[in-house]
C-alpha cells in the first residue's frame, strides 16, 4: 500500500530533531557519492501580462535509505505591485491553496511509497539544513537567537537551532508588530524559551549568537556590520535579504550546494518577453570556490576556527535528497503508527513494459 | 475531481489515426515555439547483484493542450541471465512496471489526471514514427519491414498503418515463435498480410518502410540493405543504427536532440561499474541534427524526391507527447465518464511552499 501523507500527517510523525540527525547523516553520503540530487528545474508558461504557470521538480536518492524522492510544485503566478514594490503571489485552484507534492519511492523494488503534501515538510528540511550547518559553525555556547521573519521558515529555523545548540533566549523582529508577537507567544511555549519581539533587525541581531533571516523581502534587512564577532548567520534568501558589504564582515562562508537551477519557458520570444518578470534578483557576492555542506561535514573545509569567528550559511536553494531523507522518515513511522490514508498499490502498477 | 485511469481505461479513449494527429500538432507547436520541456533525467542507483534501480522523469507543455505532463518511471533494472545485455525490468515484482504520467491544468495549477502510462507510452512511440514517417516515407509505400516483435514493433506496425496504405508487412526477430505470434496477432487487427521472416536482411527487403524495434545495443543495419526511396525509422537510435549506416541517408532527422543527464551515485557508480544502465554512454554525434520539431513547423523539408533514403531517430520520450496526448484522453474520459474520481483536495494544501 502507497500511503498518502497530509501536512497533518507529516506534523504528527516527523520532529525537528529527528530530522536534523537525518539529514546530517545525508549530507554525509552526498559529500561520499552514496547520494545523488538532479538539481531543480522550471517550466514556465506565460499565460498573459502578469500571469505565468510554473511548474518546477527537484528530485534525489539516497542509496543508504534505499528510497529516491521527486518534489513537483504546480503554481498560479502573479507578480503583483503593492506598497511601491514587487511582490509575487502564488497559488493553485484559488488563492490561499498550493498544489505542491513528493512521490517517494522504493529504490529497492520500484514501487511508490507515498504521496506527501509538501507544505509542511518543505518548512521542515529547509530549517532543519540550517540546523545541520549551526551544528558545525556556530559556537558551542550559542544561547542567544536573533530572527528576522516571522513565518513557516522562521518557525522552522528556531525549532532547528534549538535543536542543535542550548538556546536560552529568542529575539525577534518583523515588520508587523501583531505577527512578532504571535511568533514569540507561539515560540516561547514550542520551545519552552524566552522570546522577546523587538522593534527592529538590529535590534535583533545585536548581542545574538545566532542570526537568521527567513523573510521573503526584497530588500536587505540585515548588515554585516551589526553582526557581532562570534556571531554564526544564516540566510534563506541570500539575494535579497543581506546587505552589499555584508561578505567583508564574514570569515568563514559554507553554502548548501552549488547552484544549478534550469528554466524552460513556452511560447515565442515576444511572448516570454511580455510575461511577468521575476523580481530582479540581485546576485549577492558569492565566490565559486565557496564550499558546501558536505565539504563542512566531511572536513573538507575546516568551518569555524576561533571563537570570534564570524561564520555565514547560505541555504540558498532545496535539493531533491531533503525530500527523500524527511519523506523517508515521515514513511516509516507511518508505517509504524499507522497513520496516513493508504492508496491500493495497483493504481500505480500496469503489466505494459515500455 | 482528479481522474486516477488505468490502462484498459486508455485503450478506449483514444486511437493511433487520433494519436498521430495530436502529436503532429504538438509538435508542430513545438517547432513554434508555443510549447515548453525538460529533457529526460535518470536517477540511476546500482544495487549490486547485477541490479540497478532507474527513476525516469520528463516533462512538457504544449500551451493549446492546456495541460502540462510529467512522466514518471521507477523500476529496477537486471540482466537477463542469458546475457548478449538485455536487460529485463519490474517495479515490485516481475511483470509489473510502475510508470506515471501526472497532468495539470496550466490555468488552475489543479493535478487533474493521474495516468498509468503503459498504453500511451507504448502508443505514443510508433506514433511519433508515424508523424516523421508523414514527412519522409512517400506517399504511395505498401511495404512495412519491421525488427522486433515485441509492444513497439506493434504500435510501429499499427502507426505505419495508419498514415500509408500498407498492404504487407515482413517481421523478424530473434525468437521465432515471438514473431510467429506477431503475424498471428496483428493481421487480423491490422487486416494486412504479415509475414515472418528469418533475417533483418530480409525484412528490408523490397520495404517502403522499415521500423527497428528492438533492444539491441550494437549497430546491427548494413548501409547496403538501405534501398532508394526508403524511410527508416529506429526506435533505439544509440544501438541500431551505427555511423556507417547513418551516412547513408539523404535525410535524417531526429525526435530532439540533447544529453539525458545521467546522475548516479559515483562511488557506488564505480564500485558496479557492470551492473545495469551504470557504463551507459551515448554519442550525440549518432544523432542527426534537425528534429521533428523543425519538420512539423516546415523550417525543414522533408521527402521531396520518390529516391530519397530518409531516416528517423526515435530518441527518448518527449513530455510534449503526454501533455498533448494527455489531454486528450482526459477530456474525453470525462466526456464518456470514465476512470476513478480521486478528490483534487488530497492534492493541494494551505501552506504556501
Amino acid at each position: 500500500m502507497a500511503l498518502l501523507l497530509n501536512n497533518e500527517d507529516v506534523r504528527n510523525l516527523l520532529d525537528m530533531e529527528s530530522c536534523v540527525a537525518a539529514l546530517e547523516e545525508a549530507y554525509r553520503d552526498l559529500g561520499e557519492n552514496q547520494a545523488v540530487n538532479r538539481p531543480k528545474t522550471y517550466i514556465v508558461v506565460p499565460e498573459g501580462q502578469d500571469l505565468s504557470y510554473s511548474y518546477c521538480t527537484m528530485e534525489g536518492a539516497s542509496r543508504r535509505l534505499g528510497v529516491v524522492a521527486i518534489r513537483m510544485k504546480s503554481d498560479m503566478n502573479r507578480y503583483v505591485e503593492a506598497f511601491g514594490t514587487g511582490r509575487h503571489e502564488k497559488w493553485a485552484s484559488r488563492p490561499g491553496l498550493f498544489c505542491g507534492l513528493v512521490l517517494l519511492f522504493s529504490s529497492r523494488d520500484g514501487e511508490l511509497l507515498a504521496v506527501v503534501n509538501d507544505g509542511l515538510i518543505q518548512q521542515m528540511r529547509v530549517g532543519a539544513t540550517s540546523g545541520v550547518a549551526a551544528k558545525y559553525l556556530a559556537r558551542e555556547d550559542a544561547s542567544v537567537l536573533g530572527m528576522i521573519g516571522s513565518g513557516g521558515q522562521a518557525r522552522s529555523h528556531a525549532r532547528a537551532f534549538a535543536a542543535v545548540r542550548k538556546l536560552k533566549r529568542i529575539k525577534i523582529y518583523s515588520p508587523n508588530p501583531e505577527r512578532r508577537a504571535a511568533y514569540a507567544r507561539e515560540m516561547a511555549e514550542a520551545l519552552g524559551l524566552e522570546v522577546v519581539a523587538v522593534e527592529s533587525a538590529k535590534a535583533a541581531v545585536e548581542g545574538a549568537d545566532i542570526v537568521a533571516t527567513c523573510t521573503n523581502s526584497i530588500e536587505p534587512v540585515i548588515r554585516g556590520e551589526q553582526l557581532c564577532r562570534g556571531t554564526h548567520a544564516t540566510s534563506v534568501n541570500a539575494n535579497h535579504e543581506l546587505d552589499d558589504d555584508f561578505f567583508k564582515h564574514v570569515d568563514v562562508t559554507v553554502r548548501h550546494q552549488i547552484l544549478d537551477t534550469k528554466r524552460y519557458t513556452a511560447g515565442s520570444h515576444e511572448e516570454i518577453e511580455r510575461a511577468p518578470k521575476a523580481i530582479r534578483k540581485r546576485r549577492v557576492d558569492t565566490p565559486a570556490a565557496l564550499p558546501t555542506l558536505p565539504d563542512l561535514l566531511l572536513g573538507k573545509t575546516p568551518g569555524r576556527t576561533q571563537p570570534d569567528q564570524i561564520t555565514y550559511f547560505n541555504n540558498n536553494e532545496g535539493t531533491g535528497l531533503q525530500f527523500a531523507v524527511c519523506g523517508a522518515l515521515a514513511y516509516q513511522r507511518a508505517k509504524e503508527k499507522g497513520i496516513g490514508r493508504e492508496l491500493p498499490n495497483e493504481w500505480f502498477l500496469q503489466d505494459i513494459r515500455d | 475531481m482528479t481522474l486516477l485511469l488505468n490502462n484498459a481505461e486508455m485503450a478506449q479513449l483514444i486511437s493511433m489515426r487520433e494519436c498521430v494527429d495530436i502529436l503532429e500538432e504538438a509538435y508542430r507547436e513545438h517547432g513554434f515555439g508555443r510549447a515548453a520541456h525538460r529533457r529526460r533525467s535518470n536517477i540511476t542507483v546500482p544495487l549490486g547483484e547485477g541490479k540497478t534501480y532507474v527513476f525516469a522523469n520528463f516533462e512538457g507543455t504544449v500551451i493549446k493542450s492546456g495541460y502540462h505532463a510529467i512522466r514518471l518511471r521507477s523500476d529496477v533494472n537486471e540482466w537477463l541471465p542469458e546475457g548478449g545485455g538485455r536487460t529485463t525490468k519490474w517495479a515490485s515484482r516481475p511483470g509489473l512496471f510502475c510508470g506515471l504520467a501526472l497532468l495539470y491544468n496550466i490555468h488552475t495549477g489543479e493535478l487533474e489526471g493521474i495516468l498509468n502510462d503503459g498504453y500511451l507510452q507504448v502508443m505514443r512511440v510508433g506514433a511519433t514514427s508515424a508523424v516523421a514517417g508523414k514527412y519522409l516515407s512517400r506517399e504511395d509505400a505498401a511495404a512495412v519491414g519491421i525488427i522486433g516483435a515485441g509492444n513497439q514493433a506493434r504500435s510501429h506496425a499499427e502507426a505505419m498503418c495508419a498514415i500509408r496504405p500498407i498492404r504487407k508487412i515482413r517481421v523478424t526477430s530473434l525468437r521465432r515463435e515471438s514473431r510467429a505470434a506477431f503475424a498471428r496477432e496483428m493481421e487480423p487487427k491490422l487486416k494486412v498480410e504479415i509475414a515472418p521472416v528469418d533475417s533483418a536482411e530480409e525484412a528490408f527487403a523490397g520495404s517502403d518502410i522499415v521500423c527497428l524495434c528492438t533492444d539491441s545495443s550494437e549497430p546491427f543495419v548494413r548501409p547496403e540493405w538501405i534501398e532508394p526511396g526508403m524511410f527508416v525509422a529506429s526506435s533505439r537510435p544509440f544501438g541500431e543504427v551505427g555511423r556507417e549506416a547513418l551516412a547513408f541517408f539523404d535525410i535524417a532527422v531526429a525526435h530532439e536532440r540533447g544529453f539525458t543527464p545521467q546522475l548516479k551515485p559515483a562511488e557506488s557508480a564505480r564500485k558496479y561499474s557492470d551492473a545495469p544502465g551504470v557504463r551507459e554512454n551515448k554519442d550525440e554525434k549518432l544523432l542527426p541534427s534537425n528534429t521533428l520539431a523543425e519538420l512539423c513547423a516546415g523550417k525543414i523539408s522533408g521527402r521531396t524526391r520518390p529516391g530519397q533514403r530518409c531516416y528517423f531517430a526515435n530518441n527518448e520520450g518527449h513530455g510534449i507527447q503526454f501533455s498533448a496526448a494527455g489531454a486528450f484522453v482526459l477530456r474525453r474520459a470525462r466526456e464518456m465518464r470514465i476512470g476513478r474520481e480521486l478528490p483534487t483536495e488530497w492534492f493541494l494544501q494551505d501552506i504556501t511552499t
